[in-house]
């Protein structure tokens, strides 16, 4: 798997794509930022924070579509097919994958996070802020999270198109399972939370939210919210990979 | 170790009930060390769909697949073979040498000098920082065929590999495969159109159409199949036909075409073949000794023509 990984970010590196996407990047990023500092960006980190789930939920559909064009490209040009026809393994090939370009894309957008969080507590203080590195970690598993998903499934469909399936995904399907337990959920609101803490938008929703201290329960949904799913989408893309529906 | 590629019984369908195709019918071919095999067929016989089977990149609905006698499973030994499909995979956005190193750490190359070798093998080493989708077709199959050589491979399985090229281009691919072939022992799979040039390069040839395995043969034998006869026109060649059964007894002939016979025996008795033709009354218009070449045989295996030579 090593010299896959090393293959995999030197395409990344040397192929045009990363550099039109971090442009692309940079332009949300300046959109995102703008928006913010003239919206939000008045209060504290911690009120900031607090108003910002929607740009959040932006952001990671942006990370999610990022990673799936990395590796939709490479399907596109068939050059990925090199990988299958040398031999190597089908988990070596995928978790190559998840690692460089999902892990890549983590890195950038946490680092990216952190100055901002940094540039707002500076300026206009933390506020009332809990637990401000675990928020941070959590929020670094959630972006690995979708960015993993966005390359899983990309490498079951095995087209760029996919990467419009992982953004339907993060944006509907939250939405419309949270919308469900809103119009339905008359439970108590313990098990209303539990149920929200297993998805990504109801994680961010707790996360973000400062003056609520981070629950044993929200850690391990997150967590296991994300490894629960990338079995599922690991499963499918090695079933797809073995019925060999190479174009 | 004798046979490196096996093919047992393949079959690959390609949709279901009344969209049912098939794409190859049941196909076995033995492939030794050492040997170029040329695989042979019009545009949709299966040549393709066969090597993508090997590559990995579609699964067969029938028969198994042996490389170096491993049929349990052969994914194990891809990694000493190499592939190079319809048009080479590349990135367009990357130089050549990018192509290749990328190639280099997913076959895992460890020496990175190889690839200039390569780059300077297959005339791209001036290409420089000049990127992939800026080559023209003959470059992008250079790179393509430079990238199936990198790993050193044991077996290289190449789909149409001089498309494209001008014909010094084919001469240096011809002669580097003939290289390979003799100096590294190397076992090449080829499928080209270029007949001529198959005949040139291959030790070994098979023909497939509409998915079958029409024909299997080693150069020797094609040789030996394809011999000399005399090619005879006269105004009525049925008539022609009867006289040179019935006055000299002849079997081996076949006629082409419509207005042509092509005679197999009595090759050194053409003087008196000539009169006898001659003397019921016909208008010899052509006699001469030609020789069928791949590219005559091929066409007569696939397009069904009549051969009355006692075979």
């Amino acid at each position: 798997m090593g010299r896959l990984m090393k293959a995999e970010w030197y395409r990344l590196k040397h192929s045009s794509e990363l550099m039109k996407w971090l442009f692309f990047v940079g332009i949300v990023g300046v959109v995102f930022v703008h928006y913010q500092i003239s919206d939000v960006g008045r209060g504290s980190l911690a009120q900031d924070l607090s108003e910002s789930v929607e740009s959040y939920i932006f952001i990671i559909c942006c990370l999610s579509i990022l990673s799936a064009v990395m590796i939709g490209t490479s399907y596109t040009s068939k050059i990925a097919y090199y990988e299958v026809m040398a031999g190597n393994k089908i988990w070596a090939i995928l978790l190559s994958k998840v690692f460089v370009s999902a892990g890549f894309v983590t890195v950038i957008s946490s680092l990216v996070l952190d100055i901002y969080w940094l540039v707002i507590g500076m300026r206009n203080g933390a506020g009332y802020v809990m637990q401000l590195p675990l928020r941070f970690i959590l929020l670094a598993v959630i972006f690995f999270h979708v960015c993993s998903m966005g390359v899983l499934i990309t490498t079951t469909f095995q087209h760029i198109a996919a990467s419009v399936l992982s953004y339907l995904r993060f944006i509907m399907f939250d939405s419309l399972v949270l919308f469900c337990i809103m119009l339905f959920g008359n439970f108590s609101g313990e098990i209303s939370t539990r149920i929200r803490d297993w998805f990504i938008i109801g994680q961010l929703s707790a996360i973000l939210n400062c003056e609520v201290r981070v629950t044993g329960h929200l850690i391990f949904a997150t967590v296991f919210g994300m490894l629960i799913e990338a079995a599922v989408w690991y499963v499918l893309s090695c079933v797809r990979m073995k019925r060999k529906l190479y174009q | 170790m004798g046979h490196v590629l096996q093919v047992e019984n393949l079959t690959k369908l390609y949709g279901r009930g009344k969209t049912l195709k098939t794409a190859v019918d049941n196909v076995s071919l033995t492939i030794d060390k050492g040997h170029i095999y040329g695989l042979i067929g019009p545009n949709g016989a299966g040549k393709t769909t066969i090597m993508k089977i090997m590559a990995g990149l579609t699964a067969q609905t029938g028969g198994k697949i042996g490389f170096f006698e491993n049929f349990e499973n052969p994914d194990e030994e891809r990694s000493r073979i190499s592939f190079m499909l319809e048009a080479p995979y590349l990135d367009g956005s990357m130089t050549a040498w990018q192509n290749m190193q990328y190639i280099r750490y997913v076959r895992g190359v460890a020496d990175e000098r190889r690839i200039s070798q390569v780059l300077d093998f297959a005339g791209l080493a001036d290409t420089g920082k000049k990127q992939v989708k800026h080559f023209s077709l003959g470059m992008r199959q250079r790179l393509g065929i430079g990238m199936a050589l990198l790993p050193e491979p044991e077996i290289m399985v190449l789909d149409e590999p001089v498309n494209g090229l001008d014909p010094e281009g084919i001469v240096d691919v011809r002669n580097m495969l003939k290289k390979l072939c003799a100096e590294q022992g190397m076992t090449i799979l080829i499928s080209s159109h270029l007949l001529s040039e198959l005949s040139e390069l291959c030790t070994d040839f098979a023909i497939i159409n509409e998915g079958r395995l029409v024909d299997s043969l080693s150069s020797e034998e094609l040789k030996e199949k394809c011999r000399s006869y005399a090619a005879i026109r006269t105004n009525d060649i049925n008539f022609t036909s009867t006289i040179l059964e019935q006055k000299l007894n002849v079997t081996k002939y076949k006629v082409v075409e419509h207005d042509e016979i092509h005679l197999y025996e009595r090759l050194d008795e053409l003087e008196k073949v000539s009169k006898t033709i001659t003397d019921s009354g016909l208008i010899l218009t052509k006699l001469v000794v030609e020789g069928e070449n791949l590219e005559e045989y091929y066409l007569s295996k696939v397009s069904g023509n009549q051969r009355k030579d006692g075979e």
